[in-house]
């Protein structure tokens, strides 16, 4: 499904050049629930970012369902919910559904009925005719995660989906999260609440200073370590620095 | 390029634009200044027409401008600044679409503004003077056009510089764009080498006297068929090509 | 007073405050205000400060040069005629507390710089400017009307209006009035107007052709009433000065008055003319002339 390849972005600031991402490689499956796990700064987003074509590559290449990672044909496969999700002030929940719909090409009529369900879903339903500029931040997320379904993609890409909630919306997220996998979706996301991703990931990576320095499904990390995860994160990021 | 696509960005700019509050300033202040002329034409010893047409065309033209130097130069910043462009750029919509679509949702915009402060011009006009000369549509129309074309400036110049400069380098082109005349005049008069600078000035910079019809209006000299057909052409050609560079330089951009 | 809890009561201690601050307010914004209206009045008001210098310097607009003017005017330059049209107004109307308009020449050449065929422009220019001092100015600008709006008469007809008013340049005037004479529109009496300048140049000859034109040619009666009237009291005037050359070729003088050629037997009788002025003999030269 998602297949990264000796993947390095590169980032030019005054006199240095910073490697965010360094020749990385991945290989997703189909169903799968994938965490990327590290630091701040460890260049999570920014390879989320590479695979939703916000970003280019310098170097490897990314590939959705086989279609090249920028392109409009695996933009229209993915699903994609951003840090801090922002959307127009002058927008309600309704309208930015139905304008991210229109750039979908989605017809109007099924739109309308499948935002209706999102908004349940994430329990947004009173909260439509709302204008998001009045929104909470766990209102925000979860309008986001709407967003990032609308157009039943094959991936759901997200970045720290979790950040910030309050521990009710932390609770309704994994849910909704766990809710998906069981009806066969495929989620790539990056977080660095390691309690949650060991919950629900089928396997996770820690990606530290660009690289990946461990990678494998999480209850069989800890088994084998014979530590939490939280403690395997620790030793393994001092271990590299 | 899809059209409902852009139709969607286009709407949404547009939408997005009429809620800024300096919008409504600008096109109140306008209407303001073009009711004002009443008043100025009631002292100028019976030059009341001329007063109230020259006026406001030419507040029509200042506040148009006006909206496009600063709403124009922060159409791109702002959605890189409060993060709606990870909303838009991660959906199958091309850098090209999302460009234009800007450009259009505030053509769109100004064509609105500009329509209420040409009602209230009209509307002044035919109150006081009993007659609107023809002349005075064309003139109003080619503002629209002129504003237009200095919002495809200021859009390219966005895309590479903050707001500030991108507001000071349009207001530059603009006046370059309305002395091309002197300048056409000096580069006749100066040495061979001068002058291939001057006449390429002359033509590489937009020349936004062709859309200033609002001298003749005090005349009623309506502009004939063939000037009205090298006006239009003249904006499409160059507006395309401004959209094009900014598209090309814009598709290289990574948020 | 203390302040009561629930809900409708006041806080007195906040409401105090605010009329406080609008007194303050209202103290301050009256204070500018008056200060305001007295410096206005002293800068227009007082006497000059400058030795040898007529005019007030406080209330002159300063208008721009014409060249930078369009430079800065976005192409409205019409606008910008306008924008000084009405500053002339507002200077010419508001009067000189101290002498004269300086500025009023100036102010006339740039609104005509940025609006060349601003006709009302020029014709207002050329009837105030000569009464303010500035009749050069006015015909320079008659000139530059001429120039700029060559179909219209007014701007001939108005220059040679100056030069007869303020001049007293009548041949001038005369020219300004043929010229207006051959413009389109231009009121059937120019040409009429253009031999009397003529006449009162001492240019008989020319004034004669021109009223004899103007006679035939004249589709307006009363042009051609008056024109005739004219030829006639010129035949009159030839007549005359016939008669005192043969008296000067008689008695080696000229005769003091009309009435000497008929008591010596020169002429029959004194005609009259249809103008109804009397004519009179200079003793120097023996010209005949117009008594005023």
């Amino acid at each position: 499904m998602l297949v990264i390849r000796n993947l390095t972005k590169q980032f030019y600031q005054r006199n240095d050049t910073v490697t965010v991402v360094d020749n990385l490689s991945l290989h997703i499956k189909k169903g799968q629930v994938f965490g990327l796990i590290g630091p701040n700064g460890a260049g999570k987003t920014t390879t989320v970012k590479l695979v939703a074509g916000l970003l280019f590559p310098d170097k490897g290449n990314i590939t959705i369902a086989g279609q090249p990672a920028g392109s409009l044909e695996a933009k229209r496969k993915i699903g994609f919910m951003n840090e801090n999700p922002q959307f127009y002030y002058h927008l309600k929940a309704r309208e930015v559904l139905e304008f991210v719909a229109d750039l979908f090409e989605i017809d109007k009529k099924v739109a309308t009925k499948k935002i209706d369900v999102l908004l349940r879903e994430v329990g947004l339903k009173d909260a439509k005719e709302i204008p998001v500029r009045k929104f909470s931040k766990g209102m925000h997320q979860r309008l986001a995660f709407a967003v990032a379904q609308i157009n039943n993609p094959s991936l759901l890409l997200l970045d720290e989906p979790l950040d910030g909630l309050d521990p009710l919306g932390r609770l309704d997220f994994k849910q909704m999260i766990l809710k998906l996998k069981s009806a066969g979706a495929t989620i790539f996301f990056s977080s660095h609440i390691l309690s949650d991703v060991e919950e629900i990931c089928d396997e996770v990576a820690i990606l530290h200073r660009g690289k990946i320095i461990l990678q494998g499904a999480p209850k069989a990390l800890v088994k084998s370590s014979k530590q939490s995860l939280e403690e395997l994160f620790v030793r393994s990021i001092r271990h590299e620095a | 390029m899809r059209p409902k696509v852009l139709w969607a960005i286009t709407l949404n700019t547009f939408r997005e634009t009429l809620r800024d509050k300096l919008l409504y300033s600008l096109v109140g202040f306008a209407v303001l200044v073009i009711a004002a002329s009443l008043l100025a034409g009631s002292v100028s010893l019976g030059q009341d027409a001329r007063v109230i047409q020259d006026f406001s065309l030419t507040a029509m033209l200042v506040f148009l401008l006006i909206i496009t130097y600063f709403i124009g130069t922060q159409l791109v910043f702002k959605e890189v600044e409060r993060k709606t462009i990870y909303l838009v750029l991660s959906k199958p919509v091309s850098r090209e679409t999302f460009y234009l679509g800007k450009f259009l949702g505030l053509c769109l915009t100004i064509l609105v503004a500009g329509l209420i402060m040409a009602t209230m011009f009209v509307a002044v006009l035919a109150i006081k003077t009993h007659q609107v000369p023809v002349a005075a549509y064309f003139a109003v129309g080619a503002v629209i056009l002129e504003a237009w074309l200095l919002t495809a400036v200021s859009l390219l110049f966005s895309s590479f510089t903050s707001p500030l400069s991108s507001a000071i380098y349009t207001f530059g082109v603009t006046l370059i764009g309305h002395g091309s005349a002197t300048i056409w005049l000096l580069s006749q008069k100066a040495s061979p080498v001068v002058r291939g600078i001057l006449e390429g000035v002359y033509y590489v910079f937009p020349n936004l006297e062709k859309f200033n019809l609002r001298n003749d209006v005090v005349f009623n000299l309506a502009p004939d068929i063939t000037q009205v057909v090298w006006i239009l052409l003249y904006f499409v050609g160059y507006t395309a090509f401004l959209l094009i560079l900014g598209m090309s330089a814009f598709r290289k951009d990574e948020f | 007073m203390s302040s009561r809890g629930g809900l409708g009561t006041r806080n007195w201690g906040l409401d105090s405050l605010r009329k406080l601050t609008i007194i303050w307010v209202v103290v301050f914004l009256g204070l500018s205000f008056v200060a305001q209206i007295n410096y206005d009045a002293w800068r227009r008001y007082s006497p000059p400060k400058l030795i040898g210098v007529d005019y007030n310097i406080y209330i002159e607009p300063q208008p721009l040069s014409p060249p930078l003017a369009k430079a800065i005017s976005f192409g409205s330059t019409e606008f910008l005629a306008d924008y000084y049209w009405l500053t002339l107004i507002q200077y010419y109307g508001g009067g000189t507390p101290n002498g004269k308009y300086r500025k009023l020449a100036e102010l006339f050449n740039v609104v005509t710089d940025l609006s060349p065929k601003f006709l009302q422009a020029y014709q207002t220019g050329l009837i105030i400017l000569p009464g303010e001092g500035f009749p050069d100015q006015a015909i320079q600008l008659g000139e530059k009307g001429k120039q700029n709006l060559p179909d219209s008469w007014e701007m001939p007809y108005y220059t040679g209006l100056v030069y007869h008013i303020y001049k007293k340049d009548f041949v001038s005037a005369a020219k300004e009035f043929q010229i207006a004479a051959t413009k389109k529109d231009a009121p059937p009496i120019t040409q009429y107007f253009a031999g009397i300048y003529y006449k009162e140049a001492d240019q008989r000859q020319l004034a004669y052709q021109i009223f004899k034109t103007v006679h035939d040619t004249t589709k307006d009666d009363f042009v051609r009433e008056r024109s005739g009237k004219q030829l006639l009291h010129m035949e009159m005037i030839f007549f005359l000065e016939d008669a005192v050359d043969k008296y000067h070729q008689q008695f080696s003088r000229y005769p003091t008055s009309p009435l000497d050629l008929v008591t010596k037997g020169i002429i029959k009788e004194l005609p009259t003319s249809p103008l109804g002025i009397s004519f009179v003999i200079d003793p120097q030269s023996g010209q005949v002339k117009d008594s005023k």
